[in-house]
């Protein structure tokens, strides 16, 4: 009993990790309708900043502060300096996905750059301690990572259905001339999607650092499962994106239990294409109307 | 004669300098008073990108500095000595476009590398159709002994290295034993060897969990090693992964001794799993003495250059001595223009050469014979296993 219950709490770990990557993607997704991959580098970028401000001698909630400011910085240079030329251009997306790939083979590079290749770690000023209850045995960040996402579930469905701005962002995402008309100003809501997608990155890059370890090219892999966690929740629907996250998390880990372990890709890619194929709108997304 | 003359020359000139009017390709001097001959290139082929680029910076620091160094005294036969790098990616598919950049556009005669086995098997075929020399500083997979005529390792096969931490296992009353792999080829045929010596020894594998590199959860993995009851887990990993899954065993409170492979010999692995977390893990790793005047000369210097320390300090060493065995088999023909096969007939003749990452010996396979040790990590620190 105790040994399928840890492997639910292993699951849903990991599905909160890829819960904290899909939310900020998908967010910018569902508004501006662009693939933005680059998220993952954003998020990795996050993680060295906080790396490098921990390392500071300041008090640790600062240095937190201090990441959360320098990503959402980054994440709206990214989107002046890369997305907002080419959208001014009326760039197909296409154009836009291939240049958010660049931008995040650019920032890998980048991170290499300034932090070399060499494995780093965000240090905690207190012990992560191992707690045990009922025979499962969980971290105290790991508890934080998912309260954080079911935290993130609960706010971005609030934002989105509840809020002026999450109204005007769907209207926007519906028509942007009508949304116009009624005076939305959509490059200003794009940059304010782009800084609420930072602070997710932020949050991500934080608590996924500390769990993880940092690696410069980090980011590539999370957003590549946190894409399918998003697809399996529903693209056009945020919430939907971090349930499908966590749905992914523990179909691979209680699937590994019956499968040799060398599949958990495979469970998660294969999850993803029954998705596709039965449910192409995801968990909670709506059916897309033809265009 | 001519040659003296050709040495002071180029010793007047800039290292890499443009070829002067007159000058072909194949360095047959021509036109006017002036003499000189292009630079002699090598390949370099290593990880520069991605997770694994810490070894890619470990390689170009020891290449580097053993091209400035065998450049300072003179070049080989007069001519300077370049070295061109290109991505492997430490995966197949980077190191065979990586190859054949160097092998068909930059036609150079010997490449070192690659640095992950993935690397090298990708690059092998390649390299043995083209006559160039491939010497790989790391890559220890066994199926390498068998990868051509023209491979090369100046580390040592895996086959070894399995067998001795069988034996260490068996030693301390361990015979029941889990693998925890990454699935990769340096990982995997390591465990294999690894496995085949246990088996042998009369062990019992209770358990075999693979993961792929980049995962970053193991838990569920860990989970069934603790449920298979095995009374030692033995780790293959690259460092980044393995001081994952190190954590992620000690977060689950599983006290079961751990053995691993050399990659546990990193300070990155310490740095990323926590000195507590690693404390008391045996491995087994190339023998190799760094306190030689060769070694810590090397680990000075190359420190300086890579900026820091290095990742794993004995394959940086052989990647050094790999540049110094191709400039000595060059020199061994001054009259004739690098081929690869100069190089391939020269290594086979290496007996007992004392370079910086210890005393080297190649066999009839182009392998590295080279004993293992047993080591463990205490404190933080690397030490002989008592």
């Amino acid at each position: 009993m105790s040994l399928a219950a840890q492997l639910a709490v292993n699951g849903v770990i990991a599905g909160a990790i890829l819960a904290l990557v899909a939310s900020g993607f998908s967010l910018i997704y569902n508004v501006t309708k662009m693939m933005h991959f680059a998220h993952g580098a954003v998020i990795a970028l996050a993680a060295y900043f906080a790396h490098t401000f921990t390392s500071m001698p300041i008090a640790f909630p600062f240095a937190l502060v201090l990441t959360l400011v320098s990503t959402c910085v980054a994440g709206e240079l990214i989107n002046r300096l890369v997305y907002r030329p080419l959208r001014t251009r009326k760039a197909s997306s296409a154009v836009l996905l291939i240049a958010s790939l660049a931008a995040m083979i650019f920032l890998n590079a980048a991170i290499i750059t300034f932090w070399g290749a060499d494995i780093k770690t965000i240090r905690l000023p207190y012990a992560n301690a191992s707690i045990e209850f009922a025979g499962i045995i969980i971290t105290s960040v790991q508890l934080t990572i998912i309260a954080v996402a079911l935290v993130l579930l609960l706010v971005l469905w609030w934002l989105m259905k509840q809020t002026m701005i999450g109204k005007a962002m769907r209207a926007l995402a519906d028509n942007k001339d009508v949304a116009q008309t009624v005076g939305i100003n959509p490059e200003q809501l794009t940059t304010i999607t782009f800084l609420i997608g930072s602070v997710l990155a932020a949050v991500a890059g934080i608590l996924i650092g500390i769990e993880e370890n940092l690696h410069p090219a980090m980011g590539t892999s999370l957003i590549v499962k946190g894409f399918a966690g998003a697809v399996v929740g529903g693209m056009l629907s945020v919430p939907g994106a971090v349930l499908g996250a966590l749905l992914l998390g523990l179909a691979q880990n209680l699937g590994i239990w019956w499968l040799p372990s060398g599949y958990k890709d495979a469970i998660a890619f294969a999850l993803l294409f029954v998705f596709l194929l039965f449910r192409p709108q995801g968990l909670l997304g709506k059916k897309m109307r033809d265009a | 004669m001519i040659l003296a003359v050709l040495v002071l020359i180029l010793m007047g000139c800039a290292p890499a300098a443009p070829l002067a009017e007159g000058v072909t390709e194949e360095g047959v001097v021509t036109k006017g008073e002036v003499k000189e001959l292009p630079p002699v290139r090598i390949g370099v082929l290593a990880p520069l990108a991605g997770d694994d680029a810490a070894y890619g910076q470990d390689v170009t620091a020891a290449v580097s500095l053993a091209v400035e160094q065998i450049n300072a005294a003179g070049g080989i036969n007069g001519r300077t000595l370049e070295a061109i790098f290109e991505n492997g990616g430490c995966n197949g598919k980077d190191a065979t476009t990586a190859a054949t950049k160097l092998i068909d556009v930059d036609k150079v005669p010997v490449i070192v590398g690659g640095y992950c086995s993935s690397e090298t098997l990708a690059a092998a075929p390649l390299a043995e159709a083209a006559q160039v020399a491939l010497i790989s500083p790391a890559s220890s997979n066994p199926a390498i002994s068998q990868a051509g005529d023209y491979v090369f390792r100046v580390t040592p096969s895996d086959a070894g290295q399995g067998v001795a931490i069988a034996g260490e296992m068996i030693k301390r009353g361990h015979h029941k034993a889990a693998v925890i792999v990454a699935n990769t080829d340096y990982t995997l045929g390591l465990a294999k060897a690894f496995k085949e010596s246990f088996e042998k020894l009369g062990g019992v594998i209770t358990s075999w969990e693979t993961y792929e590199k980049d995962a970053r959860d193991f838990r569920t993995q860990v989970a069934k090693v603790r449920a298979s009851k095995p009374d030692a887990i033995y780790l293959s990993a690259y460092p980044t992964d393995g001081a994952l899954v190190v954590k992620q065993i000690k977060q689950l409170k599983m006290t079961l001794p751990l053995f691993g492979g050399e990659t546990f010999g990193s300070k990155d692995v310490v740095e990323a799993a926590g000195k507590d977390n690693l404390e008391g893990i045996v491995y087994a790793t190339p023998k190799w003495d760094g306190t030689t005047p060769k070694a810590t000369d090397f680990l000075q210097r190359g420190g300086v250059k890579r900026g820091a320390e290095f990742s794993l300090p004995v394959f940086a060493a052989d990647a050094y001595d790999a540049v110094y065995l191709i400039a000595e088999a060059l020199k061994q023909k001054p009259d004739q223009e690098p081929t690869g096969t100069i190089v391939k007939d020269y290594l086979y003749t290496v007996k007992e050469w004392q370079g910086a990452g210890g005393m080297l010996t190649i066999d009839q396979n182009g392998d590295a014979v080279k004993e293992f040790q047993i080591m463990l990590v205490h404190n933080g620190e690397f030490q002989k296993a008592p």
